[in-house]
């Protein structure tokens, strides 16, 4: 019985295994670099809509989105994470851009807090990345 | 070769129970901290879109815009925790694992060589 209960024990533990991904170089780099690419164009908001620069910008967002999609299901807090960063109809870099496209009038006040604002949500990312297991 | 199964068990229990515990430990503090540190900037950036809506420096539909912003960025905050809550979970896994491995290894030993 108590060789039951130590196996049973040992399993339990065994089978609980990788429940989260590991730290992926690849994530974090994109990260890094996306925050730098993002707060760069966001710079030129009160002067012009660079369009290409836009759409480049939004593509390469949604293949990281898709790239962290891709490593499903133990990857599920870091891809909602890319979600809500990058939701056309949220309130930070997706729709930041969606609004900028449209040509939505921004005042330079809204645009420092933006900034803030993104800056911070991409930290939240490269600091959950950072932080699992390597 | 004998195993005393009761005095293994209390071993396991005991040794378990401090690994788990030391590990939850550290990152409840850990998470707690961030958490406070979280709200209190969370707040100050409140005060500070009212203050610059008040003073005309945005509009209302830019304030509006500037919280809902905040809140995504608290739940990102919070996928954050929740993700690393589950890191330190493996890793109290592990210790576990560890200790579970080490002191039923040290005990097959003792009864072999006894």
């Amino acid at each position: 019985m108590k060789r039951l209960v130590i196996a049973s024990f040992a399993s339990v533990l065994l089978v609980g295994c990788a429940l989260v991904s590991k730290f992926d170089q690849n994530s974090y780099n994109a990260a890094q670099g996306l925050q730098q690419a993002s707060l760069a164009l966001m710079g030129q908001r009160l002067v012009s809509i660079p369009t290409n620069d836009i759409i480049t910008l939004q593509a390469q967002l949604q293949a990281a989105v898709a790239y962290e999609q891709g490593k499903l299901p133990a990857n599920k807090i870091p891809a909602l994470q890319w979600q809500v960063l990058t939701a056309t109809n949220g309130d930070l870099l997706g729709g930041f851009l969606t609004d900028w496209m449209n040509n939505k009038p921004c005042s330079p006040a809204y645009l420092t807090e933006k900034e803030n604002q993104i800056n911070a949500g991409f930290a939240e990312i490269m600091r959950l990345e950072g932080g699992l297991l390597k | 070769m004998t195993i005393d199964w009761n005095n293994l068990l209390h071993e396991i229990e005991t040794g378990v129970l401090n690994a788990a515990v030391k590990d939850a430990e550290i990152y409840a503090a850990q998470a707690l901290s961030d958490a406070a540190e979280f709200i209190a900037a969370s707040t100050e950036s409140v005060a500070k879109y009212i203050g610059l809506y008040t003073t005309e420096q945005i509009t209302a539909s830019e304030l509006k815009s500037l919280l809902l912003g905040l809140g995504e960025l608290c739940e990102l905050q919070g996928l954050t925790q929740a993700g690393l809550a589950e890191v330190e979970l493996e890793k109290i896994r592990n210790t576990i694992l560890q200790t579970l491995i080490s002191i039923v290894g040290t005990a097959v030993k003792s009864a072999v060589a006894g």
